[in-house]
């Protein structure tokens, strides 16, 4: 079930940027993702790229089958998106020289400790050799397994440790093999036995031995991974990095702060766990400023006050001054008034803007409130079943609507002023279940201007045509049913087809304009006994850029050069 | 002719361990045959109480101290509770906030509509199921649905149950505490205009309760702003949202956003709503006014008429003319 | 929205301060609910009572509750000095009723103490970490509570021949941990999606410090008061354990009183006080014990809270 589905936006440095839509719409879980509270399945989210590389990105994006395209856009995610994991899929030659690495490293951690240990004491003599013994078989390991050709992934560290501790276990028999060579031992080598020995002979050593030296393996792995990436530019963006820059504004002043921790603690916490300042001076200090920012004056006053002591309006500042101690630059901001009381609303979006000016914070918006956001946004977003239908200054898509869907949602938004009556569009019927997405247009079942091309199936026009036979018409048909292609049929009664093929025409020709899924019917041609209907091909609108800055995804507004048709089912 | 519901003075309150909470005090308004009302106001300012106080359906703690409620003539406070059964559901019924709720989820939808027909009217099952499956087509669901359970339902379509139920016994009055909050703004609108036809086609008479001034301009005749527990302003809706006299309405109407007006910040009501345990001195909205001056502190404003059918209480405008109480018939039943 | 003192800071504050503050405050919130409670008074009156019993018992206990009393022989009848009378020993009832007190405390706070340890650790890892540590954990403790406890709390003692005080302690901690684990991993599931979580995660806290810094303090009143219940069937454990002679046997407990008294047929010989007295002090204990538990449970965790 797709929540979100093939979103992209842009938001330019201190801004305030609006994502509005009902609910179900997507618009929480897209906020949520970009600060990765919700894993993006698929897709960037990229941080401050100069506008030459964002121009590359796009370039790039266009030709995905492309293989110098692709490792161009790798670079660029890596340099620049929050949610680059390491998605390029394994080539053989790779998986080969990694897996050829690790051979060498086991087979070197085996041989090597143990020829050295042979040469000097008797393996298993003494705890203190075999804790040697083990550690540097992981440390060896560890290394060897990192160095290139590896290649690097985050399970490396992961399989590294774990070879290290099978090579452990199998260590003796080279050990002891060794050291029986070098000795001159020629008796029968029993593998079992010298499998056994130092686990009976020095148990609390290989014990230790092995957990240590499990450690040494993923401890040098990790280290020399994490220079290498660093180093070869492979490192991506941390989110530690990231965190102080992207904030998040919950919705629920009751529900987003600990009901155990003081104001003071819950408005440090994000210095402490970042550790940006430990010394309890700048802390407080910090804190002090954040809360005065917020208008909660003096600060003193709530320093040491419980969440349930302080007033809805109160407890939403509590959680602005948590996400400003940061000093973020971009905050997205989860409907942030909707549960607060009206008249306290207006005080809590002054902050905000306040801060917007002063500090220079770039804002996601995310509300559904329109009226909100006619009044906040510089730009806005309109989202419908996971998808932007429309985007825009806020001029172009409040005042100018062009899809559908957008002009029914502001001519439904009620105003307080009774003077300002408009004409309502009342869509009929609620917004499908994000499970079952309408193919085409995902607005087209309810949309009071659908029209050939906007994805008519063939069980909404079978739907309609039972409707109105219910209703007494299409006395020449006997039944409507779906064909096994996916077509629409209809069994003749009496009268035979031509009867049936007029007075369908005459039907459609008369109705069409009211119910809407008779549009959706290309021809009529009667065969093998019934009247079969073709439907119109149908797509998806993109959204496209009408205007400047203005996009819209929309049948009825696109230029019909560009967009490219496709069947549907 | 008597207005279909008259409340005058109604003053109730609540016994809680940390005092007597003073929920509501000198309500008074009125409402006609077939027209809509609005309650407004925030949070704790009493409307939600109101509408129990009508019903009789307030909690063990809660008592109405003093006031009259006029329905058709007859004063509902000294009614028994066996009289006040008759009445309730048949005569005025509540459709209460967050009801969609408050459905039971393991019955069928048809069942709870049902209940309350074969309840007040001792109907058959037979008859009450088929007024069930009459009443969901008549608030816009197809009858086939009766046999599906709540949860089969949006929450959209779950109001529209809600409302069905209340319809069940024909009342005269229906009282919608907080409609369409919950909902988005195209189901809003698609229950606002529901209870609009309802209105129409049935004569009934609406007290719609809401913190959302937008949607009770769009929908109701008359308006009356509450604020912790006192009525600050009423009158009709067009008069009071364009020029508003009580300052808190004037506030309380700038804070809302225009969608179709200029892109200006709404304002703020700098404050917060005062504690109904411990009210302010003389007028309750003082500590936030920018018009308060020194008599506001001291003396609670009353009720006055401004113009025909306009009210305010605030000492801005002369206290000269109070609202006579109407003569109060008794009518047995 | 109360009135809150305005706490002068000034300067710098040390995260110690700030806790202990807040750790205060709480305190004090509390205890003042406490005090206006009748059944957390009550509890506390008993649990007060009986404390003073256990420590003050070398004071006030007439003679050494495990040596022959010099003035009269075994088995007499209360009256007089000795209001309880005498065991088979000779030792004086009442001053063992007394003395008893102590095990009684002692092992039940302790042992409910390991129980809760142990069980809100488990609760805790296997409610926060979930996923099949956490099936691994619960089927465990599945077994473990399937076994009626007080069956496998005799069996585990039977088998341990010897048993100090540390040994029973022990014994009733170890088999009585799964309940809170239960208690308290559902707790967690619950927290792990309170937003305030959410929140935590996103200013980037680790997982060991939302686990210690959000998860557990909002678990802790549960906790807490699940712990106080513990307690009760700790000391009813130890008791059944002291009468089947399983339990510490230097020390005298109630437990063992009533057993003497079971096999010395004290309600037919005139000595009903030997059976009843220890039976009612192990009631009343208890009973003190769930009061205060249930009261504390009430003012901990409120069920209705909003706005």
């Amino acid at each position: 079930m797709r929540a979100v589905d093939g979103v992209d936006l842009d938001i330019r440095r201190g801004e305030v940027f609006c994502l509005v839509g009902e609910s179900g719409c997507g618009k929480t879980s897209t906020g949520k993702a970009i600060l990765k509270l919700v894993e993006a399945t698929d897709g960037d989210i990229l941080l401050e790229m100069p506008e030459g590389e964002a121009r590359a990105y796009e370039d790039v994006r266009q030709r995905p089958d492309d293989p110098e395209a692709r490792k161009t856009l790798d670079g660029l995610r890596r340099k620049y998106s929050v949610t680059w994991k390491e998605s390029l899929p394994w080539t053989v030659e790779q998986a080969l020289k990694s897996a050829g690495a690790f051979l060498a490293a086991v087979f070197l951690a085996i041989v090597a400790p143990s020829l050295l240990l042979a040469a000097v004491v008797e393996p298993f003599g003494d705890p203190w050799s075999t804790i040697g013994l083990c550690v540097s078989i992981g440390l060896i390991l560890g290394l060897i397994g990192s160095l290139p050709p590896t290649r690097l992934s985050r399970r490396t560290r992961v399989i590294l440790t774990l070879l290290a501790l099978g090579s452990i276990i199998v260590a003796p028999i080279s050990a002891l093999s060794l050291h029986r060579a070098l000795v001159g031992d020629v008796s029968r080598f029993d593998v079992g036995a010298a499998l056994a020995t130092p686990w009976t002979q020095e148990l609390a050593a290989m014990l230790v031995g092995f957990a240590f030296g499990a450690i040494a393996a993923g401890g040098s792995s990790s280290l020399l991974l994490d220079w290498r990436s660093r180093s070869e530019g492979m490192a991506g963006i941390h989110m530690r990095s990231i965190r102080r820059r992207l904030q998040l504004i919950f919705q629920d002043p009751y529900e987003s702060l600990n009901p155990k921790q003081s104001v003071y603690e819950i408005v440090s916490e994000p210095l402490a766990v970042n550790r940006i300042s430990t010394n309890p001076g700048e802390t407080s200090a910090l804190v002090r400023e954040a809360l005065t920012d917020v208008g909660l004056r003096p600060p003193e006053e709530f320093l040491f006050r419980f969440p349930h002591e302080l007033s809805g309006g109160q407890r939403q500042r509590v959680s602005i001054a948590a996400a400003l101690v940061l000093q973020p630059d971009f905050i997205v901001a989860d409907e942030p008034v909707s549960m607060l009381d009206v008249s306290i609303r207006t005080e809590i979006l002054q902050v905000m803007m306040e801060l917007r000016t002063r500090r220079g914070i770039t804002y996601l918006f995310i509300t559904h409130d329109l009226s909100l956001a006619w009044v906040l946004a510089d730009r806005i977003a309109v989202m419908y079943l996971g998808k932007i239908v429309e985007m825009g200054t806020t001029e172009q898509v409040i005042g100018h609507p062009m899809h559908p869907y957008t002009k029914a949602l502001i001519s439904v938004v009620p105003s307080p002023d009774p003077r300002h009556k408009v004409e309502r569009i009342i869509l009929k019927g609620e917004r499908p279940d994000p499970s079952d997405i309408p193919p085409g247009c995902r607005f087209h079942p309810r949309c009071p201007f659908a029209f050939e091309r906007c994805g008519w199936t063939a069980e909404e026009v079978a739907d309609q045509l039972r409707s109105l036979k219910a209703g007494g018409m299409l006395a020449t048909a006997s039944g409507v049913d779906l064909s096994d292609a996916g077509n629409v049929r209809l069994s003749m009664g009496s009268g035979g087809p031509d009867a049936l093929v007029r007075e369908l025409n005459a039907l459609v020709s008369e109705r069409r304009e009211t119910l809407l899924p008779l549009k959706g019917i290309a021809a009529v041609h009667a065969t093998n006994g019934f009247v079969e209907l073709s439907l119109h091909a149908s797509s998806e609108p993109p959204l496209l850029e009408i205007e400047p800055g203005n996009s819209v995804a929309c049948h009825l507004v696109s230029p019909p050069a560009t967009v490219s048709e496709s069947l549907t089912a | 002719m008597p207005a279909l519901l008259e409340v005058r003075d109604l003053t109730i309150e609540f016994r809680t361990k940390a005092g007597i909470v003073h929920a509501v005090e000198g309500a008074s308004f009125n409402v006609e045959r077939g027209e809509a009302m609005g309650l407004a106001g925030e949070s704790g300012c009493g409307k939600t109480t109101t509408a129990l106080a009508l019903m009789r359906l307030l909690p063990y703690n809660g008592r109405i101290v003093r006031g009259s409620i006029s329905f058709e003539g007859r004063d509902l406070v000294p009614v028994p509770e066996d009289s006040m059964r008759a009445i309730r559901w048949k005569e005025m019924s509540i459709v209460f906030q967050g009801a969609m709720n408050s459905l039971n989820p393991v019955q069928r939808v048809g069942r709870q509509i049902a209940e309350p027909i074969m309840l007040h009217e001792e109907a058959e099952p037979e008859a009450s199921f088929k007024r069930a499956g009459d009443l969901l087509e008549l608030v816009g669901i197809s009858r086939n649905r009766l046999n599906d359970y709540p949860h089969e339902f949006s929450g959209g379509m779950r109001q529209r149950v809600m409302i069905a139920m209340a319809l069940a016994c024909n009342p005269k009055l229906v009282i919608a505490d907080e409609p369409v909050t919950a909902l988005d703004v195209m189901i809003q609108a698609q229950i606002l205009d529901l209870l609009e036809r309802l209105r129409r086609e049935l004569h009934l008479a609406m007290i719609l309760i809401s913190h959302d001034l937008s949607v009770l301009a769009d929908t109701c005749e008359q308006v009356t702003i509450m604020y912790a527990g006192k009525t600050m302003e009423s009158g009709k809706t067009m008069d009071l949202f364009t020029d508003p006299k009580h300052p808190y309405t004037q506030g309380l109407v700038g804070a809302f956003p225009d969608i179709r007006g200029p892109r200006n910040m709404p304002e703020a009501i700098p404050g917060d709503v005062p504690s109904l345990i411990s009210p302010p001195s003389g007028c309750v909205f003082h500590p936030r006014c920018k018009f308060a001056f020194d008599r506001c502190t001291k003396a609670e404003p009353a009720l006055t008429e401004l113009s025909v059918g306009r009210r305010a209480a605030c000492f801005l405008y002369p206290q000269v003319t109070e609202v006579p109480p109407r003569p109060i018939v008794i009518t047995e039943v | 929205m109360g009135t809150v003192d305005v706490v002068k800071v000034p300067g710098a504050i040390s995260p110690f301060r700030a806790r202990a503050t807040v750790v205060s405050r709480r305190m004090q919130d509390i205890g003042l609910q406490v005090f206006h409670n009748k059944t957390a008074m009550a509890g506390l009156i008993i649990l007060l009572f009986f404390t003073f019993l256990a420590v003050a018992a070398p004071l006030i206990a007439p003679y050494s509750p495990l040596t022959a009393v010099p003035d009269v022989g075994p088995l007499t009848l209360p009256g007089g000095v000795h209001p309880f009378g005498t065991n088979q020993f000779g030792y004086d009832i009442y001053s063992q009723v007394i003395w008893g007190t102590q095990i009684s405390l002692l092992v039940g706070v302790l042992a409910a103490g390991v129980a809760s340890v142990i069980g809100t650790a488990v609760g805790l890892i296997s409610g926060f970490v979930g996923g099949w540590i956490d099936e691994v954990i619960m089927r465990f403790n599945d077994v473990v509570l399937s076994i009626p406890w007080l069956v496998l709390m005799i069996v585990v003692a039977a088998r341990l021949n010897y048993l100090d005080l540390a040994g029973i302690i022990l014994v009733i901690g170890l088999t009585g941990w799964s309940v809170t684990a239960r208690v308290v991993r559902s707790q967690v599931l619950s927290l792990k999606e309170r937003m305030f979580v959410e929140r935590g995660r996103m200013i980037g806290s680790s997982n060991a410090h939302i686990l210690l810094r959000h998860i557990f303090p909002n678990a802790f009143p549960l906790i807490f008061a699940n712990t106080i219940l513990t307690v009760a069937i700790s000391i009813l454990s130890e008791s059944v354990l002291a009468f089947l002679n399983l339990s510490v046997k230097s020390n005298v407990s109630w437990g063992r009183i009533i057993a003497e008294a079971y096999q010395h047929d004290a309600l037919t010989i005139g000595m009903a006080a030997w059976i009843i007295v220890p039976g009612l002090c192990i009631v009343f204990l208890v009973f003190g014990f769930y009061l205060f538990g249930y009261a504390l449970d009430e003012i901990l965790n409120p069920r209705l809270r909003r706005r």
